[in-house]
């Protein structure tokens, strides 16, 4: 997901884990005098280590300061996000990233009729709405429930009705359906296409969807664990009804699923030889019984014997299950005409490429489906709201309220709160040929290369306590395109943010007017050293930026192996990106059961506390040559 | 990067006495923080009396505000052709903008019409707080919600609701009567959910939150 | 087609032409039952025609250079949309019907310095044709030589290019492009980015799918007998684009308060 210039992004530590603990690396770094006071809360397991080998560590810690983040690394990828998708975990003081948590359903709901759909529905509707909520299976847009008949008058309520897409104009009646309601659509259609519904089943009145529910659901498996209670009773129902009246192997594909189901679960049930080995049973084949027979089958082979089945003696040869071999069991015989009929029909000029129905299409249909006028509405898909865990300590993040259109949260801590908001723009250019206070903001798209620009960064501090904070960047950005970047003032401090009625009382004056005199000042020229403007809560720094020259373009240093350069010079290497290490300290009011400590807590029971993360700053695209 | 506005490019409006394109709004909860809105002398805006700008409201050049497509009166078949007054001294309204929100260049809003009963009328077209139209959008929506984005050259049917915090990427097609929930980004022709927006989106300064900066810089030299 | 009758005498005025200097006017012949905005404009050396009850929508541009552009019955052109080039825009390389690229679609300016062109001396001029009932959306473009058939739908941000044939009821979704020289069958749907993807509407009535009636057959019950026509559909479409023109006929500020209907 690509932002328009100026952009910023912030690196979760996380991507980092697998070397090096982050937690770690930020504990060691903690005022190394005192220990740290937050040590006994961290629920994390290399905590012990730090202590003992402190040294070593910040030797590593060294190194690997050295190491300059490299947003062009394939790795950065994954550690990148926007600041706004971002939480905090107060339990671990860590940013976390999508990557490092979990989530859990709070609540299903359909995204076109926002109604909850409870959490027992779930299964037996298939994920999808059970209303009258439709996508169009021709283009997914939304269907409507539209009457046909006396359209202009004014009667309501006349049938029949169909549904229709607003989009591509695709109704029921090109499948040939119609409604004689407008409410409970879904029943409607599923009484009409529900081939496993014979008229024996009919008592059964299992309008609840089974067919979506079967077919495509992954929760299908548990769909419909009541109705298998008695599996061989309706097996022998089905194929009793089939026999007498289809004796032609011609049952719809849920017909046929159901058949196949019925089948394999009683051959897996007779087939097996222990009790807790029935596939049969309602963990079906995912179940850890499943995984045992399947690894005894393995295991009685000699080779692998040793690997998983230890020393012990191959069982007895396990029992041969036979496949179906009816059309009542769910076996279909592929006709050797229905192939040539297919080809014709879609050579035929009534049907062509326009009316195949696409790969995507028919990824949500049934499997038989061909052609675009056998396609059937598809119900509309659940959506979740759901709370997020910190995967490390298990605490609730987020937490958003249960209802569909609400959008509060119950919780809901994201890192905008705890690390200072960074707002990249730059600083209009001082060139001599412009007028004062008109010059010339820069082209973001096309950076002149070797030419010093200035960028103003402003980090908003959103903690109730002042923030002092250290920038760091490498003289030069990584990359085959070395651009030197200089923060001219980085150490400094941001003011604590006062709660929301002094900040709505003060927003519309005090910012201003501080920024009208910076603006006015046009003759105000960045100084190394000192910060360009501050706020109540919020400092804004300048960042001198000289973008380098592409490879292969006439600038001076281009006398080298141009062809070489060009060779390994890749997509959107001529992107801008400054990678900064921000460091951040604070005193924060300790919690409760950090007072223990005593030791580290100050006298007004402050404690000092840091972060430190990378960010990286989009500042623009380089133009090719001078 | 919007261009350069000549000097006095915006009319800013000021309450109480309502600058000559607008008439006072109608009485809101917002009080007298109706004020302010930067309206463009290149916009094209019409019927005004039945548009309600809730303040700190953008209107960029060229977007075209369509308040002469209000709802007319049930009777409205019997009304002269001949431009219908409104009746009763309060008009009833096409389009209402919400406050800090930002209509871009060449963007169109047009409320949504549909015939029900046998009559054929417009429906108000309701926009909230924060939110913003990209460059020649159409938005026929029947609503967008607080801090909605919709990006350059999208489309928005007939009559769809988009509920708050809900991006719509650029140039998607939202289909008429489609409903995009909170929280959730939509793209693609037609549009559907692509994704969703982090949980920090909307807060202030942030993505989603940038609206008071955006106004700010309105028409600064 | 309606009677077509001279146009009204007296001025119409649009937006962006005061200036006595402007570009030209485009003689224009509409019907008295038409709407037409007061902000409509017109320009070019061809006529345009405007059939009975079109309605023409605020903004909406008609740049007859290079041809006279005939818009029929009970139309609506909406904001925005440019019917037409305006000069400029690659008008003096007209692309020869055989092999044309179609010019960018970009978006004319309404402030075009008057470059009379003369296209009148080099052959035969562009017609740009629009047939009844056809709905243009916002933001689009028909660019001079295209052709749309009766009750077509073009939504909005769609550009026709030059010499583009939209057959009856067909429709153009929100943002595709018919490339130059492109044709749309009849009763078809363009879709999705781009050029698109088509779909053919129902006209007549449709078997069942074939799931309903696999379904109809293992419950021994009779197939549902055959629903309606798809014709319908579209028949109720229009139907409601009646209602509409009619409601907006009230509506639109028209151009001149004496042409009325």
């Amino acid at each position: 997901m690509s932002r328009p210039f100026p952009y910023t992004y912030i690196s979760c530590p996380c991507a980092d884990t697998p070397v090096l603990d982050p937690a770690r690396k930020r504990r060691s770094r903690e005022s190394p005098q005192k220990p740290p006071p937050e040590r006994d809360t961290e629920a994390n397991e290399g905590q012990d280590d730090a202590k003992q080998p402190a040294n070593k560590d910040d030797e590593e810690d060294e190194e690997d300061e050295e190491q300059t983040f490299d947003p062009r690394s394939p790795r950065s990828n994954f550690s990148l996000y926007p600041p706004e998708q971002l939480l905090y975990c107060e339990d671990c003081h860590q940013i976390k990233c999508p990557r490092c948590i979990t989530e859990e359903i709070v609540s299903w709901y359909c995204p076109n009729c926002l109604f909850e759909t409870p959490s027992s529905m779930v299964r037996s509707d298939g994920g999808r709405c059970g209303r009258n909520c439709f996508n169009c299976p021709v283009c997914t847009a939304p269907l409507a429930v539209s009457t046909i008949e006396n359209v202009t008058g004014n009667g309501n309520g006349q049938g029949p009705w169909v549904l229709s897409c607003g989009y591509c104009l695709w109704t029921t009646l090109d499948i040939g359906i119609k409604f004689d309601k407008p409410t409970n659509i879904r029943s409607q259609l599923q009484k009409m296409t529900d081939s496993t519904t014979g008229p024996a089943f009919d008592a059964r009145s299992r309008q609840g969807s089974r067919a979506f529910g079967d077919l495509k659901s992954p929760l299908s498996n548990f769909a419909s664990v009541d109705e298998q209670a008695n599996p061989s009773e309706r097996d022998a129902e089905q194929s009793t009804s089939k026999e007498d009246q289809t004796p032609t192997p011609h049952l719809g594909a849920e017909a046929r699923f159901a058949a196949l189901k019925n089948f394999y679960r009683t051959q897996i049930s007779e087939t097996s030889n222990s009790p807790s080995d029935s596939l049969g049973s309602e963990f079906g084949f995912s179940s850890p019984g499943a995984l045992n027979r399947l690894m005894s089958l393995y295991a009685s082979s000699s080779r692998l014997s040793g690997l998983y089945g230890g020393t012990k003696k191959p069982k007895s040869k396990p029992p041969v299950m036979r496949e179906a071999l009816t059309a009542t069991e769910g076996l279909r015989i592929a006709s050797g005409d229905a192939d040539s009929a297919l080809v014709e029909r879609i050579a035929s000029p009534d049907c062509g490429w326009d009316g195949v129905a696409s790969l995507i299409q028919r990824t949500e249909q049934s499997p038989d489906v061909r052609f675009v006028d056998e396609l059937l509405p598809l119900p509309v898909l659940l959506r979740t709201k759901r709370a997020k865990r910190c995967k490390s300590c298990k605490h609730i993040l987020v937490k958003p309220e249960t209802k569909p259109q609400s959008t509060r949260f119950r919780i809901r801590l994201i890192a905008l709160s705890y690390i200072p908001l960074p707002t990249l723009r730059p600083l209009a250019q001082p060139s001599a040929t412009s007028v004062s206070g008109l010059a010339p903001t820069p082209d973001l798209n096309a950076l002149t290369p070797l030419r010093p620009y200035h960028v103003l960064l402003t980090l908003k501090n959103h903690m109730f306590d002042p923030v002092r904070i250290t920038l760091a960047t490498p003289s030069v950005t990584p990359g085959i395109v070395a651009t030197k970047v200089t923060v001219l003032c980085p150490q400094f401090e941001i003011g604590a943010n006062s709660d929301v009625w002094d900040e709505a009382l003060q927003n519309a004056t005090a910012p201003l007017s501080d920024r009208i005199t910076g603006m006015r000042g046009g003759e105000k020229v960045p100084e190394a050293g000192k910060v360009w403007e501050k706020g109540r809560n919020w400092t804004t720094v300048v960042l001198e930026v000289v973008p380098g020259t592409l490879p292969g373009s006439q600038a001076e240093d281009g006398q080298e192996g141009d062809s070489d350069i060009a060779a390994t010079f890749q997509k959107d290497e001529d992107v801008l990106e400054i990678p900064v290490f921000v460091h951040m300290e604070w005193d924060a009011e300790a919690q409760l059961e950090q007072q223990n400590v005593g030791k580290a807590s100050k006298p007004d029971d402050l404690v000092a506390r840091e972060l430190a993360y990378w960010m990286v700053l989009g500042v623009g695209r380089i133009q090719a040559s001078l | 990067m919007p261009p350069k506005a000549a000097k006095g490019e915006y009319i800013e409006t000021v309450h109480p006495t309502p600058a000559k394109q607008f008439q006072a709004p109608a009485p809101s909860p917002e009080g007298p923080n109706d004020t302010g809105n930067k309206i463009s002398r290149r916009s094209q805006i019409h019927g005004t009396q039945h548009i309600i700008l809730g303040g700190k409201t953008v209107i960029q050049a060229e977007a075209v505000i369509r308040g002469d497509l209000y709802r007319l009166p049930s009777t409205a078949a019997s009304t002269d052709p001949s431009n219908p007054p409104p009746q009763s001294n309060a008009p009833s309204v096409a389009i209402t903008v919400g406050r800090y929100s930002y209509i871009s260049k060449s963007a169109i809003l047009r409320p949504p019409s549909r015939l029900h009963r046998g009559v054929h009328s417009f429906y108000p077209l309701k926009i909230g707080d924060h939110v913003f139209v990209g460059e020649s959008a159409v938005i026929e929506a029947a609503s967008l919600g607080n801090h909605v984005h919709v990006g350059a050259g999208a489309t928005v049917g007939s009559m769809a609701i988009i509920k708050d915090f809900a991006v719509v990427l650029d140039g998607a097609v939202v289909p008429p009567g489609m409903v995009v929930p909170s929280w959730c980004v939509v793209g693609g022709r037609p549009a559907r959910i692509v994704g969703e927006v982090g949980e920090g989106y909307g807060v202030e300064g942030a993505e989603g939150g940038m609206a008071r900066e955006r106004y700010r810089v309105v028409g600064r030299p | 087609m309606a009677t077509l009758k001279p146009p009204p005498a007296q001025h119409r005025s649009s937006s962006s032409s005061h200036t006595p200097t402007g570009p030209p006017k485009a003689p224009l012949k509409a019907d008295p039952s038409a709407t037409i905005a007061d902000t409509a404009v017109f320009q070019g050396t061809y006529p345009v025609t405007i059939g009975a009850g079109t309605v023409i929508h605020p903004r909406a541009r008609f740049y007859a250079y290079e041809g006279p552009i005939s818009v029929g019955d009970g139309c609506i052109i909406s904001e925005k949309a440019i019917i037409g080039a305006a000069p400029g825009t690659s008008a003096s390389t007209r692309p020869s019907p055989s092999s044309s690229t179609g010019p960018s679609p970009t978006s004319s300016s309404t402030d075009v310095t008057l470059s009379t062109p003369q296209i009148q001396g080099s052959g035969q001029e562009t017609i740009t044709r629009i047939s009844y009932f056809v709905t243009i959306g916002p933001h689009s473009t028909v660019l001079p030589g295209a052709n749309i058939h009766s009750s077509a739908t073009i939504e909005s941000l769609v550009t026709i290019n030059r010499y583009a044939d939209v057959g009856a009821h067909s429709k153009i979704c929100s943002g595709c492009q018919i490339p130059a020289n492109g044709s749309v069958p009849e009763w078809t749907v363009v879709w999705g980015s781009g050029i698109g993807q088509r779909r053919k509407r129902a006209r007549t009535a449709r078997e069942p799918a074939p799931a309903v009636v696999v379904a109809a057959q293992v419950a021994q019950i009779p197939v549902p007998p055959p629903a309606p026509e798809g014709k319908i559909i579209e028949n109720a479409r229009l139907m409601v684009l009646q209602k509409e023109r009619e409601v907006l006929g009230r509506m639109i500020v028209p151009a001149g308060a004496s042409k009325k209907k």
